[in-house]
């Protein structure tokens, strides 16, 4: 029978949460020594990398790798594929926040922060595309098909991808704002963390007409973002697609490598989960719910890879036309161990590993196949492009070497990199969010069951 | 974090449901499709039994004169009979999509729409299963094409996507026939309670001797969560498989990777159309306005712009490519769309693209029935031309070509005939089964509810599980 | 003499439905085979559930879906060899169109398994005249248990009048 107790419970309940404050917490105060060794050496390694693969590029491969397309090739695909898995990332919270996933409120600044790459992706991409083409150009004349060509699909892919990059800032600043009011009414007064976060809060008070328009930024940032995140990795699918010189014209690789880049997104967002889950202290929001969510999610998305996948190789195995299927069939034949590493990567382990319970519940298990379902897509991107350039170019010149492998070590450093600064000023979790969600449900006894009774959220374009 | 344990009241206060809802209200509203018949029922029979009789006498017609009747005619050998093929076999994919997908996204509010679309799905599949048949140049030997030891030293050919499609059809027949049995056999177990004379006969026959036990219950719901997950890879298979039929031939405009996923956006689409169609009529023709609501109509009406949107990247995808690269062994296809088929591009642009998007953005036109049975009409329109223009254009090559393909009053008298057979399943099935699914509404009654708080009213639902 | 009867007691509430059911496995001890909850809703899991009984649909499902793909490889592999027909410089037997058959048929098996699998575990269809009461389909919970004798059927029926039930009988029909 009805009784007056709420189901909304206070937020003076949930500020009072311990597991709701360790985030706010980890950024006010000083880590304990033990922990900032460990930051601090985990920073520098990061940081050697990354400068160590800068000089590899520029000091070494400018120079003296004129002649070698396979380096710059596999440099570019590398920081593609970096920008890829980490726009699947923001774009991943996105569709969680339209899908109401009521799991999703300790994952949103987690996968959020994760735009914060696009700083790397603006610094390096528009050099190594101009390097690339200054060195050698796709059997097309130099001007043609440069970056400042706006009718080609390079100016698009600025365009595409920097709006993306840019509406998920937008979005991880506006959402912080209730979290910088709270660290800057928590920070000692008149410190430099108050003053930073006085700056950041923008006079944020929790009126209702500033939660009103929070929401319908976040609802309009979180379509606009769906959106480019589409463009872009589309627009980046049709840089093959469109290059006509190659009788590539697959007309599937841009909703192809759409999938792969929510993919690849979701598995560095159980990497990047876990690794928060086993820093905060005390435990946190994230339960094995967010696992087993996110393992199913990754079902999803392999199964429609791989559909993807075999629609391209069906329609040019099935046709036979000469060009087509010397492309497709030199990507198995040429590179059989490579091919299976994708296939497995991307369909094989995701799926099958992710039925089975015990993967998709554990931390081991699914920080696993995580790691697998990354290998796969990066080898998913070599091998699209390798076989284009095989009948021009001699293949041994196209395989990576350690060189090209340092420089991926030094972008997996960035993103690691992005991660730990963001960490220092942003709280990883969301406090309001994960507030939010603590707020809207309540455990009822039901017959001689429990069941959980939630608020059914309105959709997030609604305020 | 778990909160305190509340009490709640949970059903649906009286504002928001009939009045005075109890089981035995449900109970006569949802069976009144079933138990009650006006002339009203008998003259849409009739009429659609007319159409479908008419259909019947052109394709004996047919048999008698041959395939020369219909516009088919090389090089546009494939014509009318695909298209229609094709499109019905689009429309039965809604069915399976609003029940599956929504029920494993647990989004509650598909609980009233289920059974009208499962029933909308093997309607439609039941007629776009005729036209292979109907469109072989000697229809009276089809089953030459089942896999049976035979003298003719001939087997089927499993390479061919032909044949692919069969099985896909057969397949999904099958199985969506089994996903709309499973969740009637409670409500049929209901009519067997209210029901005398042969009704009571056919339901008990129907019900299977089904009693609610917490037994049977479990078991419905692990076999309603496996034929869930299951039933999606094979509707996405049927739609990719039909697309292959073009999509694996060298025919330029067909030879394209993406036709699949296309074809299965496309068919969500339309399908997506027909239930707004179908939603609207029923709930008229049985008064279901306190069971079928504006929420619904919002609900389906941002679904059906999320596809459209989805069914735009993949025709702006297929189409741009081949624009964008002038391969002159994909253009041409193009060529013909701006050309002689340039009402056929206009159509689907205005009633595809332009009606969709100008309308469903706005709540006020999304929460209204008429008006989102006039757009479910518009896309059906629009995915029809679609089809046209996927089979017409790329077949009528630059050689060897008579002027631009028109339909014959044969063509277009199956086609009518096709819409009547439809009408007749679907009217006919409206006599049997609850065309919202009892057990279904109820277990949504039970499980939501709403909260007052301060001026606010907030609905709350109970979690549903996982599908595990 | 133990004459095997059915008690049946009819509530219009879960809470005194879950009270009446919850006395019978605990304070009456009656083994979960003979109890039996009957509504015309399912429940949430874990509210008013008697049965304990596994269930092997998964099971069955993943073994029938191995045999679909073993049916799907025989038509469409194996009867290429058999019957070969050569078409051009094709091979007789290839990959993808023998995988896409396999896998028509893996769904086939395993859904058409798992739907008669679960009207057997259902014990459905079940035409016989059974323990039932037509106010189920108007939205009464049904809690039956099984008895053999008298003493029994009087716990059995206090235990279930003064949890609250509208109305109680006694049914001589089959208990399954």
């Amino acid at each position: 029978m009805f009784k007056h107790a709420n189901i909304l419970r206070s937020p003076r309940s949930v500020a009072l949460d311990p597991l709701a404050n360790e985030p706010i917490r980890m950024v006010l105060e000083e880590p304990s020594s033990r922990r900032l060794v460990k930051l601090r050496l985990a920073t520098t390694v990061c940081a050697v990398l990354v400068i160590v693969a800068g000089g590899v590029i520029w000091l070494w491969g400018y120079p003296t790798q004129k002649n070698n397309p396979g380096f710059w090739h596999v440099t570019l695909v590398s920081l593609l594929f970096w920008l890829s898995v980490t726009q699947g990332m923001f774009a991943l919270s996105c569709l969680l926040r339209v899908g109401h996933g009521s799991w999703r409120y300790p994952l949103n600044r987690l996968l959020d922060m994760s735009s914060l790459f696009g700083v790397w992706v603006f610094l390096l991409l528009p050099p190594l595309v101009e390097a690339r083409h200054r060195i050698y150009a796709l059997g097309s004349s130099e001007e043609s098909d440069t970056i400042w060509r706006l009718a080609g699909p390079l100016a698009w892919d600025a365009v595409a991808i920097g709006t993306a990059y840019v509406a998920g800032w937008a979005l991880l600043f506006l959402t912080s704002l209730p979290d910088f009011a709270i660290l800057r009414d928590r920070s000692e007064s008149g410190s430099k963390q108050e003053r930073l976060y006085r700056r950041l809060a923008l006079n944020w008070r929790g009126t209702e007409k500033q939660w009103r328009s929070l929401r319908l930024a976040e609802g309009v940032l979180v379509v606009g973002i769906i959106v480019a995140f589409v463009a872009s990795q589309t627009v980046l699918g049709w840089d093959f697609q469109l290059a006509a010189a190659r009788d590539w014209d697959s007309s599937i690789f841009a909703p192809l490598y759409t999938i792969g880049s929510l993919l690849g997104g979701t598995a560095l967002a159980v990497l990047v989960m876990t690794f928060v889950d086993r820093t905060i202290r005390g435990g946190s929001f994230l339960t094995i719910r967010q696992y087993d969510n996110l393992g199913r999610v990754m079902i999803a998305l392999g199964l429609v890879w791989f559909y993807f996948r075999w629609c391209d190789y069906l329609t040019a195995w099935y046709g036979r036309l000469p060009s087509e299927w010397l492309i497709q069939n030199n990507r198995v034949t040429a590179f059989p161990i490579l091919a299976a590493i994708m296939v497995i990567g991307c369909f094989g382990v995701p799926v099958f590993g992710n039925m089975i319970r015990i993967f998709r519940t554990t931390r081991a298990g699914l920080c696993t196949i995580s790691v697998i379902v990354l290998i796969g897509l990066a080898v998913q991107r070599y091998l699209d492009t390798v076989p284009t350039f095989a009948p021009n170019y001699p293949l041994a010149a196209l395989k990576p070497t350690i060189p090209t492998m340092v420089i991926f070590a030094g972008l997996t450093a960035l993103f690691v990199l992005t991660y730990l600064l963001a960490a220092k000023y942003i709280p990883i979790m969301s406090w309001w969010g994960t507030g939010k969600e603590g707020t809207r449900t309540a455990t009822r006894s039901f017959g001689n069951g429990t069941v959980t009774v939630m608020v059914a959220d309105p959709p997030v374009w609604e305020t | 974090m778990s909160g305190p344990v509340v009490d709640i009241e949970l059903g649906r206060e009286e504002a928001k449901s009939p009045p005075h809802a109890s089981t035995s209200k449900i109970n006569l509203d949802l069976t009144r499709n079933v138990l009650d018949t006006t002339w009203k029922w008998w003259a849409v029979l009739a009429f659609f039994a007319a159409l479908t009789g008419y259909g019947l006498l052109v394709v004996c017609y047919q048999f008698y004169e041959g395939m020369g009747i219909f516009g088919n005619r090389r090089p546009e050998y494939w014509a009318m009979p695909i298209i229609n093929f094709v499109f019905w076999a689009g429309v039965a994919l809604s069915g399976t999509m609003i029940s599956a997908i929504l029920r494993l996204v647990h989004a509650g509010w598909r609980r009233q729409l289920t059974r009208m679309t499962e029933t909308l799905t093997l309607c439609a599949l039941a007629v776009a299963g005729i036209f292979p048949l109907q469109h072989l140049g000697r229809n009276w030997v089809f089953f030459w094409l089942l896999p049976y030891p035979n003298e003719r030293q001939l087997w089927p050919s499993y390479r061919s996507p032909l044949l692919w499609d069969a099985s896909a059809i057969s397949v999904y027949l099958a199985t969506s026939f089994m996903f709309w049995y499973a969740g009637l056999i409670p409500d049929f177990a209901v009519l067997r309670d209210r029901t005398i004379g042969w009704r009571n006969s056919l339901y008990t026959a129907l019900s299977l001797g089904w009693r609610g036990t917490d037994r049977e219950w479990k078991r419905l719901r692990t076999l309603s969560g496996i034929l869930t997950v299951l039933i999606i890879p094979v509707f996405v298979s049927l739609h990719t498989i039909v697309g292959w039929d073009f999509g694996m031939s060298i025919v330029p405009g067909w030879h394209s990777s993406i036709f699949a996923p296309y074809f299965v956006c496309g068919a969500l689409y339309s399908g997506c159309g027909a239930v707004l169609i179908v939603m609207c009529l029923v709930r008229h023709a049985f008064q279901l306005q306190d069971y079928i609501l504006p929420m619904h109509f919002d609900n389906i009406g941002k679904i059906l712009f999320s596809i459209s949107l989805l069914w735009f990247y993949f025709f702006a995808g297929d189409a741009w490519s081949d624009w964008f690269t002038n391969d002159p062994n994909h253009v041409s296809w193009l060529r013909f769309m701006f050309g002689g088929y340039k009402w056929v591009l206009s159509t689907i642009m205005f009633f595809g693209i332009v009606i969709p998007f100008s309308t469903l953005p706005f709540h006020k036109i999304r929460t209204s029935p008429w008006p989102m049975l006039m757009i479910g009409l518009c896309v059906n329109v629009a995915m029809y031309t679609e089809r046209v223009s996927v089979v017409i254009p790329p077949a009528a090559r630059d050689w060897l070509t008579w002027g631009d393909y028109t339909p014959t009053w044969a063509d277009l008298s199956v086609s009518a005939a096709a819409i009547g057979l439809f009408g007749f399943l679907y009217t006919l099935l409206t006599k049997f089964v609850p065309m919202i699914s009892l057990w279904e509404h109820k277990e949504g009654v039970m499980t939501e509810g709403d909260e007052h708080v301060d001026k606010a009213v907030l609905p709350v639902v109970i979690r549903e599980e996982a599908i595990s | 003499m133990s004459v095997e009867t059915t008690v049946l007691g009819l509530f219009e509430e879960i809470d005194p439905a879950t009270a009446a059911l919850n006395r019978l496995q605990d304070a009456e001890r009656i083994d979960w085979r003979d109890l039996m909850v009957m509504s015309s809703v399912p429940f949430p899991e874990g509210v008013l559930e008697a049965d304990r009984s596994k269930s092997r649909l998964p099971l069955i499902t993943l073994i029938f879906a191995f045999v679909g793909i073993a049916v799907g490889l025989a038509l469409a592999g194996g009867s290429f060899a058999l019957y070969v027909l050569r078409q051009g410089a094709k091979p007789v037997l290839s990959g993808p169109p023998i995988g896409i058959i396999s896998y028509e048929f893996m769904m086939l098996s395993a859904l058409t398994a798992a739907f008669f699998s679960a009207l057997y575990e259902m014990r459905l269809p079940s035409w016989r005249s059974s323990v039932y009461d037509a106010r189920i389909s108007e939205g009464y919970i049904g809690i039956a248990a099984r008895c053999d004798d008298e003493e029994n059927a009087n716990r059995i029926e206090n235990a279930l009048r003064e949890s609250g039930a509208v109305d109680i009988r006694r049914d001589h029909r089959s208990f399954e």
